[in-house]
């Protein structure tokens, strides 16, 4: 089922709520903004995976923890959500 | 009370003149509206066409464009001579049986559709059209989407509803047409996210196994797949390669689509056949693995005699594989050319490897992204040594999902413009060799000032003076 950026936005804060062990409630969404990516895996490739190669249009979000100030980037579109050089490495939720 | 005789005569004179000015009216009408649908078209030798029947093309100087002008009666001679000056005109001829026609000659940069614009905007012109130049044996698609594909003709219009790019910046495809259109007898496997083969744009060029019952379940030729009737899917290992992304139909269409049906765009070739390899998800990844079934899946296909010449891999990523070079050098063995996209990240591939255009197997083509100004597109990688030519890859218009169209971008489209046009040189030498093959296409690269340094070649494909 297609995501919407709501419901992208939502599965971002879902998982870094849990990757960061902090209540939803204390993520905050700086940006949630149209984006291009270079590829189908909007950028973010996992190890080892091969994408096609078309500019990919989606939405990048910025998410903040309160408690530290740290920021951290996924990527999504209607198909995906990703979260970009997480500790150097890639995930698709 | 009774009128006057007079009063009858004056009525009937005022309903003629009505009638007549709405005549009148009407045909100016009719005529701006066919002059509107008349778009002209400038090919790669400088000819103007246009997409109206008659086919149309005019042979110019560089500089000069032609049109037919018709000045309103009482339109006097300053006004004109003064129109002339401001567009940079100057009167060929008029016709001395036509009154108010002329035939004038304009130097100018500007696109047919812009000088045409000034003209009409003059109240002294009742009437302007490009001047035709009528062929008997004009090949020319009458796909109503054709205007929209620069890549293939390129006059300036404006595309997706935005500005138009740089007149002749097309890989001279209506030139090309006029030696081949392409062949059914010619095979491109197309790896990637697998193509909509009911796609009514499509369906007439899709390959056909057809030593396969469809949907009987059962395996009839024996090569390991069951009901693989227009291809292969190698992330489920069935014979449905149905596009689940829009990414794969795209390309199809970029080789293949239909051409001259009266739908929709047309390919590279008019005729040809598609074999559907599908190994990227409908989110547009995949894995090593299923690359390498799809490639193992083709090379099966040509050992039974499918005349599978070429693998369109609009995909990347992934870091060196020996085992999918090992599956590229075998490809080559078997006479197949793999053109694979050069990757969308404005880096250098020289220093930066991009995989599998970077493997150095005779037979791989990578292209590079240009864009309608004859530019490397913004996002398009580039690598003097590893990059070999660069093709149309912006605003891309082809086949999607559900029967539509849509512009794309990315050296993913450019790829499928090279495979197609090595379709096309197929066509017209199908004994060529692999080798033969890449260099026929490469080495006929036109020359751009924007490309040098950036690709092997330093030039953009044309798929014209590869044929010849």
């Amino acid at each position: 089922m297609a995501l919407t950026r709501e419901q992208a936005i939502e599965k971002a804060v879902a998982d870094l709520s849990k990757r960061r062990n902090v209540a939803p409630g204390d993520i905050t969404v700086l940006s949630q903004d149209d984006a291009q990516f270079p590829n189908g895996v909007l950028g973010a490739p996992l190890d080892g995976e091969i994408s096609m190669m078309m500019i990919t249009k989606g939405w990048r979000l910025v998410l903040q923890t309160k408690n530290d100030g740290e920021r951290f980037e996924y990527r999504a579109n209607p198909q995906q959500v990703r979260l970009f050089q997480y500790q150097g490495s890639n995930f698709k939720l | 009370m009774r009128r006057s005789p007079l009063f009858h005569i004056v009525a009937g004179l005022m309903v003629v003149m009505v009638a007549f000015w709405s005549g009148m009216i009407r045909r100016w009408e009719i005529q701006r509206r066919a002059i509107q649908k008349t778009v002209c078209h400038r090919s790669t030798d400088d000819q103007l066409q246009s997409e109206t029947t008659p086919k149309v093309a005019y042979n110019r100087p560089d500089s000069e464009l032609g049109f037919i002008v018709k000045f309103k009666s009482g339109a006097s001679k300053s006004a004109i001579s003064l129109l002339l000056e401001r567009l940079g005109a100057h009167e060929i001829t008029t016709y001395k049986h036509l009154p108010g026609f002329s035939f004038e000659s304009v130097s100018s940069s500007e696109s047919v559709n812009d000088i045409l614009a000034k003209y009409k905007a003059d109240p002294n012109v009742e009437f302007v059209e490009p001047n035709f130049v009528y062929h008997t044996d004009d090949i020319w698609p009458n796909d109503p989407g054709f205007n929209e594909q620069w890549g293939h003709y390129n006059t300036g219009q404006p595309i997706n509803g935005g500005t138009g790019g740089k007149s002749g910046v097309d890989i001279g495809a209506v030139a090309a047409w006029n030696i081949t259109t392409g062949s059914e007898d010619v095979v491109v496997g197309v790896i990637d996210t697998g193509i909509d083969y009911t796609h009514t744009d499509l369906a007439a060029n899709m390959w056909v196994n057809e030593k396969e019952i469809p949907d009987n379940g059962i395996d009839d030729d024996g090569n390991g797949v069951v009901d693989d009737v227009f291809g292969y899917n190698a992330i489920d290992d069935s014979g449905d390669p149905m596009d689940d992304n829009r990414h794969g139909t795209h390309c199809a269409g970029i080789i293949g689509a239909v051409g001259d049906n009266d739908e929709g765009v047309t390919g590279v070739n008019w005729k040809v056949k598609l074999m559907a390899l599908k190994f990227l998800s409908g989110s547009g990844g995949g894995q090593l693995n299923d690359a390498l079934e799809c490639i193992n899946y083709a090379l099966e296909m040509k050992a039974r005699g499918v005349n599978l010449r070429v693998l369109s891999n609009s995909w990347g990523g992934g870091g060196y594989s020996k085992a999918l070079e090992e599956a590229i050098k075998d490809a080559n063995e078997a006479g197949i050319l793999f053109v694979a996209a050069a990757g969308n990240d404005n880096a250098n591939n020289d220093r930066d490897p991009h995989y599998p255009s970077n493997y150095d197997v005779p037979n791989v083509i990578s292209v590079a992204a240009l864009d309608r100004n004859d530019k490397l597109a913004s996002f398009s990688n580039f690598g003097e040594k590893t990059v070999h030519i660069a093709a149309p890859g912006v605003d891309v218009y082809s086949t999607v999902l559900d029967g539509e169209y849509e512009h794309l971008s990315g050296t993913s489209m450019a790829t499928p413009y090279v495979s197609g046009v090595a379709a096309l040189v197929l066509a017209k030498e199908p004994k060529l060799k692999v080798t033969k093959l890449k260099e026929q296409i490469l080495g006929s690269a036109v020359p751009v000032e924007a490309l040098k340094g950036k690709t092997a070649t330093g030039g953009r494909l044309n798929a014209e003076r590869a044929l010849k």
